[in-house]
């Protein structure tokens, strides 16, 4: 096993969705995280060049007035964890993550991330290939950190919490690289902390010297069997990282966005979030929800979110096609009110038809070309403007035709109506048949339709054409009402 | 060396000569009119390129005109877009004209707008063979977005459009006046890319039968 370790110290930040990667940091302002415990309130993350983390945050307020806190919201943080996780899947199919809170540092989170690299070296070309890639997309994904690789978990977290890069690849290596480094790195309860110290040990490799049975006695079992986790000696058995079974991620925006440019960037970061998961999961989604939610009036009143459903002509995975869908959506739609946050859920997944190198490829560019196609048009006119034509089998000319859905496999042969038996039809029809106040001059042809009384829109007609200026047009008389009536046109 | 020397039916073929009296290499649809594609370059509708078609009034024969063409393509697997029709395409009547009714996509958008927005980006887009659209008031400007979309999709693009637009300029590779005639339509080709203004008399048996 090579276990690859992110330690994201500003993830708390991040995991709103508002850091310096999501929007321009002029624009932003500057914005911090805090914790809270009873009355206290301190900084965890963020402007990190003015304030340290674990500063009070009425000490902050002081020095700071432009400084603007954000509560902690562990739901986001999960909720980003499972994004990244899924990101990560492409390296391994072993994953762990954690966010704890450590004694030691002001209840400060720890975010990490393990991902076991060793059975994809050979897919990736080497380590250095594979590492190449991971540094390339992490950089993208919009969060910071350091990572650390190690044969162990406890290890490669402790080399990503203190910044060494360098991989280590093998547990014999182990003990040389932690012997230089000091007994503070260990995340040890501070009782543990003070007593090594108190017995002059500085260093890991002074304290890996001893005998374990002693240490175990003095400091507790917990104690060396994290020491044995860290070398290896000792199997570490955790939880392994599974992707959940639904879609659903909300990003917390800076300030409330008026325009939907301004939702463009975000939902840029969440459609690729979701092209990770989709590709994760080795699906697609054909259906995937989008929710604006508007936070509170000025009166203090709830607002009602906003809900897009969308839907895609084919399964798809792939995040630019879902963001040009999102795009057409909301180009056509003005935003009801400011939106405070965006959320991004899907349930249902369908596995993409996957491109085979066949003969009929050129095809199957072409249906992925028309779907794409059908997706930009629904997305901007709505559906009930794009559709397409089917046949009933029905006497009454407004009831043998319906408006089907493009995306709806079209019927068999053997259920459509024959049409062999049916005179001539005009190519429009007037939908619904337009009164006439006169009976039109010229008439010819004559057709009697009768029917529907079984469904209560019981018909009695006579049909004929007309010519009036060169134009034909069909017309019937109502043999009940005696009115004369437009329902067609010959073009 | 003798096999340097191009023969001349070699030099004939070649793209950038150009004989005169013979039509350009216009790439053209058959209309399925014998006596209309004679006289139209390439002998059809042009494909990738537009086509404007002025009705003198609605309901002479325009669709009869073009029904033939759009039946073949779309049994032939093609798809074809009706985008903005003044009226509800009446599916029993194109189903007797012969048409695929499952190759065929209607666009009724709320707007003009959305119209001519939805005509560029299906003629853009390619996957239809044909766009027939019935768009408001154009100027040139769309007219160039237009052409310009209609050859990257290399579709044909079939615009119906009121007989006083007839006047102004246009850059569409053929502009036909057309206006009823007993049994038929008149078809006046007043302008021809790569080919000569003329006019001529089209049957339409389907507009005759009944009328």
């Amino acid at each position: 096993m090579l276990w690859l370790c992110l330690h994201l110290p500003q993830f708390s930040l991040e995991a709103l969705g508002t850091t310096a990667g999501m929007e321009p940091a002029s624009q932003a302002g500057l914005q911090v995280v805090t914790g809270r415990r009873g009355a206290r309130r301190w900084v965890l993350a963020g402007a990190s060049d003015r304030v340290m983390p674990g500063t009070d945050w009425g000490t902050v307020q002081t020095l700071h007035p432009d400084i603007r806190a954000v509560e902690r919201k562990p739901r986001s943080e999960r909720e980003a964890m499972q994004a990244l996780a899924a990101w990560a899947y492409r390296y391994g199919s072993e994953l762990v993550w954690e966010i704890t809170e450590s004694e030691l540092d002001y209840g400060l989170p720890c975010a990490l991330l393990w991902v076991d690299i060793g059975a994809s070296l050979k897919l990736f070309g080497g380590l250095d290939a594979l590492l190449a890639d991971f540094d390339a997309g992490f950089a993208d994904s919009g969060h910071v950190g350091n990572r650390g690789l190690a044969p162990t978990l406890e290890a490669a977290a402790l080399l990503a919490r203190l910044g060494l890069s360098q991989p280590v690849c093998a547990a014999a290596e182990l003990p040389a690289v932690l012997d230089g480094l000091p007994l503070a790195a260990l995340p040890l309860e501070p009782k543990v902390q003070d007593a090594l110290k108190a017995v002059g040990l500085s260093g890991i490799g002074e304290l890996l010297k001893l005998p374990a049975a002693p240490l175990a006695k003095r400091h507790g079992l917990a104690f060396t069997l994290y020491l044995d986790r860290l070398l290896g000696r000792r199997p570490d058995v955790r939880p392994r990282f599974r992707l959940p079974p639904k879609y659903q991620r909300r990003f917390d925006l800076m300030g409330d966005v008026e325009h939907t440019e301004g939702l463009l960037f975000p939902l840029q970061r969440m459609t690729r979030e979701l092209g990770h998961f989709l590709k994760a999961r080795d699906t697609g989604l054909q259906a995937f929800r989008l929710t604006l939610n508007h936070g509170r009036a000025s009166g203090g009143k709830p607002q009602p979110d906003t809900v897009l459903d969308l839907r895609l002509a084919s399964p798809a995975r792939d995040a630019e096609r879902l963001l040009r869908v999102l795009r057409e959506r909301l180009s056509r739609m003005p935003l009801p009110a400011p939106v405070r946050s965006l959320k991004l859920s899907a349930e249902h997944f369908i596995e993409p038809p996957t491109g085979q190198g066949d003969l009929f490829e050129s095809r199957a560019g072409d249906d992925e070309a028309w779907s794409q196609l059908i997706e930009k048009l629904i997305a901007r006119l709505g559906a009930e403007a794009v559709t397409a034509l089917g046949l009933i089998a029905d006497h009454r000319p407004e009831r043998s035709w319906h408006l089907r859905a493009c995306d709806a496999p079209p019927p068999s042969p053997a259920a459509l109506p024959s049409l062999s038996e049916l005179p001539p039809r005009p190519i429009w029809l007037i939908d619904p048949p337009k009164p006439l106040s006169s009976a039109p001059a010229r008439i010819a042809g004559f057709e009697r339709l009768e029917g529907g009384w079984w469904d209560g829109d019981d018909v009695q007609r006579d049909y004929y054409r007309s010519d009036v200026q060169g134009s034909g047009l069909w017309v019937f008389r109502d043999r009940r009402s005696e009115g004369w009536f437009l329902h067609g046109v010959w073009a | 060396m003798t096999a340097l020397v191009p023969s001349l039916s070699e030099v004939l073929a070649r793209p950038d000569i150009w004989r005169g009296g013979d039509f350009a290499r216009v790439t053209a649809e058959p209309s399925g009119h014998a006596e209309l594609d004679r006289r139209l370059p390439g002998g059809g509708w042009p494909v990738g390129a537009l086509t404007e078609l002025f009705p003198d009034t609605q309901g002479i024969g325009e669709m009869q005109l073009v029904l033939p063409w759009i039946a073949r393509l779309t049994q032939a697997g093609g798809r074809v877009a009706l985008v903005d029709p003044p009226h509800l395409p009446f599916a029993p009547a194109l189903a007797q004209a012969g048409i695929v009714l499952a190759r065929l996509l209607l666009v009724r958008p709320q707007s003009e707008d959305g119209g001519l927005w939805a005509t560029e980006q299906i003629l853009r887009a390619g996957p239809c063979g044909a766009v027939l659209a019935w768009p408001g008031r154009l100027g040139v400007v769309e007219l160039k977005r237009f052409q310009l979309a209609a050859e990257t999709g290399k579709t044909t693009a079939l615009l119906f459009r009121e007989p006083r637009a007839a006047a102004e300029f246009s850059p569409a590779a053929l502009r036909l006046k057309l206006t009823a005639r007993p049994g038929g339509v008149r078809v006046d080709i007043f302008k021809s890319r790569g080919g000569t203004p003329a006019a001529v008399d089209v049957l339409l048996p389907a507009l005759a039968a009944n009328g």
